[in-house]
């Protein structure tokens, strides 16, 4: 026993003493080494990035650092720049990402032209004895005799810039821009960007020099590198963001950095894609795997480079990122026509024409394929640019496509031309139109009142058995979610189709689904419809024209109404037994929507197998007022939908709710607010007039830290008890699931606020949670407005392990150790 | 011997504090369950029923989801992540729904409602309250506050690496161009590695104000996978950064 003691303590004190060394003595020992690689960046300069809403103005910058002044480019991707001392720069990142409104910070990184300069064999040599070879290898000439490309096509070449006296380029360039020395001569210094803009553009049939890809597109020089063939971040980045806004159909980026991803090129470059240019970047000329940045990126064409051979050349940049091929060795171009650009100076690169090699040239050969197919209205998006080039690249990898090496291949410039992009959905364009719903079971200010209309043989819309739809003129036009509407399609299934009828129409769905949110991704098609009860709804027994589906115009001009009413329909689970009567109402003028529900009875009746609700926009965007939910609608209610203009003023009424309350108190229900009234806090005569009124939008929440979820309520008493309210009453709220997921999926993170008016600073309530009821409650300090948020995210990262694993059975003989180690200490007392 | 027992019960006490590196110190109290006790709120609520005022009708509810996951589910549908794939280090893991609660320092202090000072502008301070995400147990956590596959924005999944499970134990042998698939309700999305970190972790400050920059919202589509690093001590954090293989039009 004595010895089994001393060994539990000697246990005891070795376990306990691994624990606290360890970490730190792993930490000497590996770290440093597993430093991320870091890309060359310029000293003293670091690029912020701001969140939504936040300026450069409103950073509270830490001494010893300035803002630099910085374009349109930077502030459009919300992004600064700013001077630290030189060699501080990690110690000023740190304290910059502390800051409130900060996103991220990362190092004004240097890109650099994608040649392969560090080879003098490969470097530039003079005239090429091989010729110009490339456009022949991926079918240039074939491809000529369908276009040499259209001069409403503008190619930006983000580069060193461009000799604009070349003869070569004699009537193809606009105006540029140098973000390097911030004026309007791009005049090339490094060479780079003529040899480039030579491939892409060069002027044929001229009978003098080199024939570009593309014999009529425009050039935008736009130069970001600089003499040494270098460029800083935010200068490309700007560079990015001038080329789209001047138009750019294809852009050109023979450049890149490795090792680093930058969140300013990410988004620079996304938003390039976004504005419709097609991207195409240099992979790398390290011949490993790794492709550089931004060609690794998924919305820019990572091109490798091949021989004369179309083999992969061995230094070409490899990965899954690699996209497609072009010639790279040895390429013949144009070069500056003077005697002092830096190539010259570095390798005596001949003037006027010269041979490079690298990605840098193979990414030129495809962007000038991409500016023919962008002359072909077929091509008119940089999606359908990338598929007809990767999908009629020859593959002359391992057999398949794509593969790490090559990707989908070397670029066919005629194939291209002749591939027939496959049909793409549309874009989603931005809602003109949003819309509210304000139901009458909450608010007093919507009525219900069942608009009548004649059943007779002119109203009667012949649907005959389930899941059948007839198309009606409405007789004048409605403007639904930002499309004019002249005609409704009528599915016995409880909704109201605007897309039309046939093949790919909405008709005949007899399972409903959720509506998307606010521009979700394309889920369900491009739908629009408007559904006051969208179910596997069964027809009844038709008895002359007393039940069935009816429609009809009412009113007169300007002031029409389209009514259908849905009369005693059954649902398909249950035919016999459900009876539902209900109408939707298009309003002419205020483009409005009424849903109104009659007798409803039966299994089904009460919403819980119904869609309610809109969809529009393209099927991006929708309000949904219930989806399966149980007592969504029922006997008596009205739902208005009111049409809003985004950011115009607010036209949708506040909902409102009167109700009196006198000493003995109690509840009242607004749904999602209530109010619970203490016994003995109001006088007894005369009644207290209590009013609510709910909105989604309050203007005064520019206090930082505050994550409001856009539920506000105005709560009135008249006559006003004075505070301090005693007993308080206390304010509640039912959220729902979306209210859920904005607080993390707790409804401890809710908390209701009141706004100081004096102050104009909402003051956070103590909050409690009462989960049975699926509300929040708060006492009330004094009547005024109140509003939901949340807790905003946590600002650290997860918990993913622990320093040492102590879950589970090592902490149990840990523990075992340490009560058997203290077994002496009890026994002597 | 005897003496030196003090020094065992300082050693074993510093032992316990040495949680900090990859996990936070309040990690252990933030998943305290609380007895549900009756609040005055809810005494109030059974008074207050039998003279109901003569309200404005509140329509029958259907309950909300119970759990996170069927919670993102009933709003999301079928785009919510399901299973996460990364051939290269042989996960293959179910993705739950992870959201974040506001951990209570005191579990002494967690009678009646939360007492948090009022918002007097500047920096919101949650006295007490500094919230933690939720832990997504042998399971790979999706933050439901970031994007999902399709979406433009940031894709966050984090899973533990030796305590609760070692799901993401071997994240950090991800290598530039690897693959990560994501299944969700509707389709398989692909994504390629292009940026392994592994960041030493020096403070939790750090961890809030440098590493946190990673899960921060983006606007282009991207993936980001979080874990510990090495799975011994876990000393440093592993944040791995994927792309979409490709854009859909």
């Amino acid at each position: 026993m004595r010895l089994f003691l001393k060994w539990c303590r000697v246990l005891w004190a070795a376990a306990a003493l691994a624990l606290i060394l360890s970490p730190a003595a792993v930490a000497r020992a590996e770290g440093g080494t597993y430093a991320p690689r870091q890309a060359a960046s310029v000293a003293g300069e670091l690029i912020v990035g701001l969140k939504e809403g936040i300026t450069a103005a409103d950073l509270a910058l830490p001494a010893e650092t300035e803002l630099l002044p910085s374009g349109p480019g930077m502030a459009e991707l919300n992004a600064a720049l700013v001077r630290t001392p030189r060699g501080r720069e990690a110690e000023f990142r740190a304290r910059l990402l502390a800051l409130e409104g900060v996103q991220f910070v990362e190092p004004n990184y240097r890109l650099r032209a994608l040649v392969i300069p560090s080879d003098p064999l490969w470097g530039p040599s003079g005239y090429s004895a091989a010729g110009q070879w490339g456009p022949a290898r991926i079918n240039a000439p074939n491809a000529w005799n369908t276009t040499t490309g259209s001069n409403s096509v503008i190619v930006a070449v983000v580069d060193s810039g461009v000799d604009a006296s070349h003869p070569e380029f004699a009537g193809r360039l606009l105006p540029g821009h140098d973000f390097v020395e911030k004026d309007d001569v791009p005049q090339d210094l490094c060479g780079h960007g003529t040899h480039v803009t030579g491939i892409i553009a060069a002027n044929a049939n001229n009978g003098q020099g080199v024939a570009g890809m593309d014999w009529n597109a425009r050039i935008l020089p736009v130069r970001a590198l600089g003499a040494d063939c270098y460029g800083n971040l935010d200068d490309i980045a700007e560079a990015l963001i001038w080329s789209v806004d001047q138009g750019a159909r294809v852009i050109n980026l023979s450049l890149g950095l490795f090792g680093s991803t930058s969140r300013l090129l990410e988004y620079a470059t996304y938003y390039a894609y976004q504005h419709g240019a097609a991207i195409f970047a240099a992979a790398g000329n390290d011949g490993l795997l790794g492709v550089y940045y931004p060609a690794a990126y998924p919305w820019v064409m990572a091109v490798g480079f091949t021989n004369s051979s179309d083999q992969r050349a061995p230094l070409s940049s490899y990965g899954p990122q690699l996209d497609l091929m072009a010639p790279g060795l040895d390429i013949l171009s144009t070069t500056p026509q003077n005697d002092s650009f830096y190539y010259r100076a570095l390798y005596g690169a001949s003037s006027a024409y010269g041979v490079l090699s690298g990605s840098s040239m193979s990414a030129a050969f495809a962007s000038g394929a991409a500016a023919l197919l962008a002359s072909q209205p077929q091509f008119n998006t940089p999606a359908k640019i990338y598929e007809a080039l990767t999908a009629t690249a020859l593959d002359i990898g391992p057999p398949g496509q794509p593969d790490n090496e090559t990707g989908y291949g070397l670029i066919q410039a005629d194939g291209a031309l002749a591939h027939a992009p496959s049909p793409s959905p549309p874009a989603p364009p931005a809602p003109g139109v949003e819309y509210e719903f304000l139901s009458s079971t909450r608010c007093q200010n919507i009525v219900y009142q069942w608009d009548t209309i004649p059943h007779d043989a002119t109203t009667f819309v012949p649907l005959f058995g389930n899941n059948a739809s007839v198309s009606r003129n409405l007789g004048f036009t409605f403007n639904f979610g930002g499309s004019a509407i002249t005609q409704a399609v009528i599915s016995t299934n409880g909704y109201l189709a605007f897309d039309g009828v046939g093949e790919g129409a909405f008709n005949n769905q007899a399972t409903n689904f959720l509506i998307p949110v606010a521009n979700a991704g394309n889920v369900y098609g491009s739908d629009a419809f408007a559904a006051p009860f969208w179910d596997a709804l069964q027809m009844p027994a038709l008895s002359g024209f007393t039940r069935g589906v009816f429609a009809a115009t009412l009113g007169s001009a300007p002031n029409r109404r389209f009514v259908v009413e849905w009369n005693q329909m059954g649902v398909q689970s249950a035919p016999s037994s459900a009876s539902l009567t209900f109408q939707a109402i298009l309003f002419e003028g205020s483009n409005q929507l009424l849903f109104q529900y009659g007798p409803m009875s039966g299994p089904g009746s009460d919403g819980s197998s119904a869609t309610v609700g809109l969809e529009y926009n393209g099927g991006y965007t929708g309000l949904q007022v219930a989806y399966n939910e149980l007592g969504a609608v029922r006997s008596g209610q009205a739902i208005r939908f009111f049409p809003q203009t985004p950011g115009a003023p607010r036209t949708v009424p506040n909902c409102q709710a009167t109700t009196t309350a006198a000493s003995a108190g109690g509840t009242v229900t607004f749904h999602p607010f209530c109010l619970e009234i203490p016994a003995g806090l109001l006088p007894a005569a005369p009644p207290t007039t209590v009013r609510i009124s709910s909105f989604a939008a309050f203007p005064p929440t520019a206090q930082q830290g505050l994550a409001p979820l856009g539920r506000f309520a105005e709560i009135t008493l008249d006559p006003t008890p004075r505070p301090p309210l005693s007993p308080a009453p206390q304010v509640c709220y039912y959220y729902d699931a979306q209210d859920l997921l904005a607080a993390g999926g707790s409804p401890g993170n809710l908390y209701l606020a009141v706004f100081d008016s004096q102050t104009r600073l909402w003051e956070q309530l103590p909050t409690s949670v009462d989960a049975a009821n699926g509300r929040i409650t708060a006492p009330v300090p004094h009547f005024s407005i109140f509003g939901v948020f949340t807790t905003p995210p946590p600002a650290s990262l997860p918990v993913t392990g622990a320093s040492a694993p102590t879950a589970g059975w090592p902490a149990l003989i840990l523990l075992v150790v340490i009560l058997v180690g203290a077994m002496p200490l009890a026994r002597r007392r | 011997m005897k003496a030196l027992s003090p020094f065992f019960t300082l050693l074993i006490a510093l032992a316990a504090l040495n949680l900090s590196g990859c996990r936070p110190a309040s990690e252990g109290l933030a998943q305290t369950a609380l007895p549900d006790l009756p609040t005055p709120q809810a005494r109030l609520d059974r008074q207050t029923t039998a003279t109901a005022l003569p309200s404005v009708a509140e329509p029958a509810r259907t309950p909300l989801p119970a759990g996170k996951a069927e919670l993102a589910r009933s709003v999301y549908g079928g785009r919510v992540i399901e299973w996460v794939r990364i051939p290269k280090i042989a996960v293959f893991a179910p993705v739950t729904a992870v959201g974040w609660e506001a951990a209570t320092l005191s579990p002494f202090d967690t009678l009646g409602p939360r007492s948090v000072p009022p918002l007097f502008g500047g920096k919101a301070k949650f006295a007490g309250t500094a919230p933690v995400w939720d832990s997504p147990h042998a399971q790979v956590g999706w933050a439901l506050s970031s994007a999902l596959p399709g979406d433009e924005g940031n894709i966050v999944l984090y899973g533990h690496n030796n305590i609760d499970s070692s799901v993401f134990r071997n994240l950090s042998d991800l290598k530039f161009g690897d693959e990560v698939r994501l299944q969700t309700g509707e389709r398989e999305w692909l994504y390629y590695v292009t940026e392994v970190n592994i960041l030493p972790v020096q403070s939790e400050e750090e961890d809030r104000e440098v590493y946190a920059e990673y899960m921060s919202p983006t606007r282009a589509p991207r993936l980001t996978l979080i874990s510990c690093w090495p799975p011994t001590n876990n000393t440093h954090r592993v944040i791995v950064v994927a792309y979409p293989a490709e854009m859909l039009p």
